[in-house]
């Protein structure tokens, strides 16, 4: 059972990405409790700074545990560890700070006032900022493969380490921000608070996609950690977690879907339908198991500390389903039916990009915006057709894109920037009241030339792989 | 010849699967709010 850590260190990693990740989405739903006013949403994230408060002493007593077993081994830096320790030391403490004057002001006042929710507001804000300082120094301990300097003839075939570096990052944010979503989303459902689901529902979208650049880079990694090879990196185990990852993506994509679908019906029929709530509630639910499972995989890459004796690590590189993908896909009469389909998918969604972002502008003032928000779905059934080519596609050659093809990281990053920025055309209340002959907001205006040059930039990037 | 007749078929059935799904799911969709919309 990979949830019951066996070590100090394996409950170290589980433990401590709670209190640095799981803090950004508590923020984000404050932040939206205090915009809106929710008293709901303001109390439940009271609440949960004040348990991510009381994981400070989990993470302290592992990390402890972690550093004792650590520092035996010559490989690890004892001035990092003590670095990592002492920066450690001092977010820790304030997060107990920030969770304790949470849980004060919640069960002292009642409701809490405006000046107390401001303090939480900055004692929060500057937890994460150390709590960064403390991951990155975290990452230095065993992650050594960052500071790898290739060189010689390898430098030409090496992919830069900033893959794997960024898929560190990210990855963390779909499994925690899961777990944080689901806990918030099943407040809503009890309560019945719609602010909270509405709030609840945008974080699965946005999680979702998040998951495509996490996947991307997650295969560029791959190469980072296998060409030239770093002793102790074994392409079997890399190929187990990938595969998890593929189901993970599928797992990200339905709920992600399914919370948008709900979103965007809501506008209409003006309440959710409990069906549709409780589909996306199991869509989670499943996702958040398979990507637990993702995430025990992908540790087992490269933390030989937490690998347990009754581990069977996978030996056969060429097995599962990634390595079948990409021998099928790499056949002309696979690639090209979905290349076809990624190209149909394209224009899709610049279409409705371009409807709708014409009518911000300013273009077919007769048209109530809410007769182009009919069209939204249109675009996001060609990004779900687009992302599963995409993965394809990539499969059929991870290396030469993620190596050789300069415009393949700005395509990927264009990708949730054009997708997050639509999500605002979805659930802007004062775009929904446009009516016919009425002009934009400036600020829709300045989201629409942003959505137009990304989606763009992507077909522009994607267009010029093969050539820059 | 013949490949690049199966390459051909493959693009037709592929397509219309996807495409078809597409259109019912963003047909029933839409009827689902038809009622609803202003």
């Amino acid at each position: 059972m990979h949830l019951i850590p066996q070590s100090w260190s394996h409950l170290h990693i589980l433990v401590s990405v709670f209190p640095s990740v799981g803090l950004i989405f508590v923020l984000g739903f404050y932040l939206t409790g205090l915009a809106t006013k929710n008293e709901v949403i303001k109390r439940s994230c009271l609440i949960l700074f004040g348990v991510l408060g009381l994981l400070a002493i989990p993470t302290y007593f592992s990390g402890i545990g972690s550093m004792e077993l650590l520092s035996q081994d010559p490989k690890i830096s004892q001035s990092v560890l003590n670095a990592h320790y002492y920066w450690g030391l001092g977010a820790l403490a304030i997060l107990l700070i920030t969770g304790g004057y949470a849980l004060v002001e919640l069960w002292r006042v009642g409701k809490p006032s405006d000046q107390a929710l401001k303090i939480m507001l900055g004692l929060a804000g500057l937890t994460l900022i150390l709590m960064i300082v403390v991951d990155e120094l975290g990452w230095e301990i065993n992650h050594h493969e960052l500071q790898r300097v290739v060189t010689g003839a390898e430098a030409a075939t090496a992919t830069p380490q900033a893959w794997s570096h960024v898929h560190m990052m990210l990855n963390h944010f779909p499994t925690v921000g899961f777990v944080m979503a689901l806990v918030f989303y099943v407040i809503a459902l009890v309560a019945n608070n719609d602010a909270l689901k509405r709030a609840s529902l945008v974080v699965f979208v946005i999680l979702s996609i998040v998951g495509v650049p996490t996947y991307v880079t997650g295969a560029a990694a791959m190469w980072a950690l296998t060409v030239p090879p770093i002793p102790g990196i074994s392409k079997a185990v890399i190929n187990a977690h990938r595969d998890m990852a593929l189901w993970t993506l599928f797992g990200m994509g339905f709920t992600g879907v399914a919370a948008w679908i709900e979103l965007w019906r809501y506008r209409y029929i003006g309440r959710f339908s409990s069906a549709s709530l409780y589909l996306v509630l199991a869509f989670a639910i499943v996702t958040l198991g398979i990507m637990a499972e993702t995430g025990h995989r992908g540790g087992q890459i490269n933390h030989p500390e937490i690998r347990v004796p009754t581990d069977v690590l996978p030996t056969d590189p060429t097995a599962g389903i990634s390595p079948a993908l990409e021998l099928l896909i790499n056949n002309v009469i696979w690639f090209v039916p979905w290349q076809t389909v990624h190209f149909f998918g394209f224009t899709l969604i610049f279409a409705t990009v371009l409807i709708v972002v014409l009518r911000v502008l300013g273009f077919w003032k007769s048209v109530p915006f809410s007769a182009v928000h009919r069209l939204l779905p249109i675009g996001v059934v060609a990004v779900v057709m687009n992302v599963f080519t995409g993965m394809l596609m990539l499969l059929a050659d991870t290396y030469r894109y993620v190596v050789n093809d300069y415009t393949f990281a700005p395509k990927i990053a264009f990708i949730p920037i054009g997708a997050t920025a639509i999500l605002y055309f979805s659930l802007s209340d004062r775009l929904w009241r446009l009516k016919a002959g009425e002009d934009a907001p400036a600020f829709a205006k300045a989201v629409a030339i942003l959505v137009l040059v990304s989606w763009a930039g992507v077909i522009a990037c994607g267009r010029l792989l093969p050539y820059l | 010849m013949s490949n690049s007749i199966n390459i051909l078929l493959m693009v037709l059935a592929v397509n219309a699967c996807v495409l078809g799904i597409g259109f019912i799911a963003l047909y029933r969709l839409n009827k689902g709010v038809d009622q609803f919309d202003r």
